[in-house]
């Protein structure tokens, strides 16, 4: 792993169907300014359909739709941003709601 | 697949934004059963969130030389004549009311000793926009808790419409899958109300949530809606990406360039203004400008240009005092660039703001497939060839209301339709089938990634007939490639695969619609522009129109609808 690589331990779990969460790790190539969403996006384009993130967001930081725990903070995923070489951990806020993987319910 | 669950109401209301709340709240108040489906959260999907703080309304508090009628002359002229007057009237007339409702339902506005407070935008001959406090945001949040007090109206978030169903050019149905689930959902329904938003995403550059995606718009055309001027679509020239991953951020040129603020320049990769002399071009003519750098070969290698405030006059010390009131006020944004615009250039290109074009409706929102209404930004034409800002919300609140009652009405005059069932089987299998791995090599989000390039590269901005027939062209071959099955991963759950999948196919054939409709109006009007028909052309005053039948396309044109008022105020 290079400092060019950002190593990213995401929460995944299926209520129902897997006994308990677990993390995956992905190692992403990062390009300049990828916040948390586009690393997502990228994994889910790229290496792994499986994964299961809310895709629809205002994008700027408003709506809060996107908020995850990222290195246990809670923080706005779509205006959060990588840098080079960095580790992170990326799970749901709550999760008791779990809908699967990053997924919650807003109930 | 489980088959799902089988419900009955009396108007069915498919989306999440201003206009799909408002319709739903008013059917509800006008006594009939209400079910509303919404692809994702509402609050926390489509447009209205997203929407900037204005909501135009002639309430002439300040300036009280304002009024309806000027109003009215202001969207007529600023949508190039292309929109039709008698939904103008309707929009101008209700807008106050329909502001007092949003007032009622928890919305503030700003205010001056009790007065609203109007801000002039450009297009506007007197101050008319009224300022959301929390912006579209905290409108959509008041509409939400309005909808939750109608407790007779069922909600089903994160439900995507599959198809309509329809009985002889009837609509009396809608099927949806349940995102959470992975089940269908079977609705029986008098009346449909589509208030889906637009159909940005058929282009790769937008600055709204992925669920625009017009597939909505896409099965109302499959079951005979007549769709209105799809070539319209309304550009923001300045986007700024974070990733080729992200959505666009709105980055406000006036602030960036404008002398009373940074006064900054806008330049091509080589780093060359390309602005004329003069005053600052309005948002169509400057995403014509930057475009024209991309195809020149002048842009980045992504297609994007910069704003470059180190070349402005002032001193370190002005701009940033401008930037900081910008930060401290309407440009909170700014912050969240990861640049320090006072030094860094801002990297920009134009991307999809607003659709112009849509389902076609009357003013009382309904279209020409009885039962089948529609509203706010998915329904058209309003708002002509360009939209002056404000006018979008005010169009969902106006619409919406309209939309409810007269669905309302036709579902207290006719029984519950019966459903035709080996249309529902087969739409269920259908959707089933979807999810699963057939090895083509084919996934649906390449399948529209490479749609998006293609119209970004040949529908953008500046079109002309070679690079429109280009499209039909690759649009045809992505068409061939899904009939050959789509990979999906087999996973019932919050699949965003199986979701993509079900979208493609209506965005594959408005796509299409969009190109021919491009290709149809040999003018350039608004925000469409043809570089080989670079002039506005009188006898092209009119509407392009398309329905389905059969298994063709058929295009047409029809005439502005007009109410033969004097244009000159």
């Amino acid at each position: 792993m290079g400092n060019d690589h950002i190593v990213a331990e995401i929460f995944r779990f299926w209520p129902g169907r897997d006994e308990a969460s677990r993390f995956e790790t992905y190692e992403v190539p990062c390009q300049q300014g990828l916040t948390v969403l586009g690393l997502l996006r990228y994994i889910y384009l790229t290496m792994d359909p499986t994964l299961a993130f809310r895709d629809f967001q205002c994008g700027v930081g408003i709506c809060g739709t996107c908020r995850l725990e990222i290195n246990r903070e809670n923080k706005k995923s779509c205006v959060a941003l990588l840098q080079p070489g960095e580790r992170i951990t990326v799970e749901p806020l709550r999760k008791d709601r779990v809908i699967r993987d990053l997924v919650t319910t807003f109930d | 697949m489980q088959l799902g669950e089988f419900l009955e109401c009396d108007v069915l209301v498919v989306g999440g934004g201003g206009a799909a709340t408002r319709a739903a709240i008013e059917a509800d108040e006008q006594g009939v059963q209400v079910a509303l489906i919404s692809k994702g959260p509402i609050g926390r999907s489509g447009a209205t969130p997203l929407a900037f703080t204005s909501y135009q309304a002639a309430f002439g508090h300040s300036d009280p030389r304002d009024n309806p009628r000027v109003y009215f002359h202001d969207t007529v002229r600023e949508g190039r004549y292309l929109g039709d007057q008698d939904l103008i009237e309707a929009m101008v007339s209700e807008a106050v009311e329909r502001a007092l409702d949003l007032e009622r339902y928890g919305v503030k506005f700003k205010k001056d000793d009790g007065q609203f407070y109007q801000a002039l935008h450009p297009g506007e001959t007197y101050p008319r926009n009224l300022l959301i406090e929390g912006g579209g945001y905290a409108m959509i949040a008041a509409l939400r808790k309005e909808l939750k007090r109608h407790r007779g109206i069922r909600l089903f978030e994160d439900h995507i419409l599959t198809n309509l169903l329809s009985v002889d050019g009837e609509v009396v149905g809608a099927v949806a899958l349940d995102l959470r689930t992975g089940c269908c959902r079977v609705f029986r329904a008098k009346a449909v109300i589509l208030a889906t938003g637009g159909y940005h995403h058929l282009w790769k550059r937008n600055d709204v949530s992925s669920d625009l995606a017009g597939d909505a718009t896409g099965l109302a055309y499959e079951v005979g809606a007549e769709l209105i001027d799809m070539e319209m679509a309304l550009y923001y020239p300045t986007l700024y990406f974070y990733s080729e991953y992200d959505q666009g951020l709105d980055v406000v040129y006036e602030w960036f360039l404008e002398e009373r603020y940074l006064a900054g320049e806008i330049v091509n990769a080589l780093g060359e203004s390309f602005l004329p002399p003069g005053k600052l071009p309005v948002r169509d003519i400057l995403s014509r400008l930057i475009f024209q750098e991309v195809q020149a070969g002048r842009a980045t290698e992504r297609g994007t240009v910069f704003m470059d405030v180190t070349r402005s006059p002032k001193s370190e010390e002005e701009k940033a005092k401008v930037f900081r009131e910008l930060v401290g006020g309407p440009g909170k944004n700014l912050l969240n660039l990861g640049l320090d615009v006072t030094r860094d250039p801002v990297e920009v290109a134009p991307g999809v703001h607003y659709t112009l074009g849509g389902i076609r409706i009357n003013v009382h929102g309904e279209t020409n497939v009885p039962g089948l209404y529609a509203a706010g930004e998915a329904a058209s034409n309003v708002h002509g060839a360009n939209r002056v800002s404000g006018n979008a919300l005010t169009a969902t609140q106006v619409f919406g209301v309209r939309s409810g009652r007269a669905a309302a009405t036709r579902a207290k005059g006719m029984a519950v339709p019966g459903l035709p069932d080996e249309q529902v089987r087969g739409e269920i299998e259908r959707v089933a089938a979807l999810r699963q791995v057939r090895g083509t090599g084919v996934r649906p989000i390449e399948v529209k990634r490479e749609l998006q390039r293609v119209m970004e590269r040949y529908v953008g901005p500046s079109r002309n007939e070679e690079g429109l027939k280009a499209a039909l062209a690759a649009i045809r071959d992505l068409q061939e490639r899904c009939q050959a099955g789509l990979d999906v991963v087999d996973i019932p759950v919050f699949n965003n695969e199986w979701r993509e999948a079900l979208e493609i196919g209506p965005m594959l054939t408005l796509a299409e619609v969009v190109a021919k409709s491009a290709l149809l109006r040999q003018e350039s009007r608004g925000h469409h522009y043809r570089s080989d028909y670079p002039e506005t052309a009188p006898t092209w005053c009119k509407h392009t129109l398309v329905v389905h039948r059969g298994d063709e396309a058929v295009f047409s044109t029809a005439p502005v609808v007009e109410l033969g008022h004097d244009l000159e105020v």
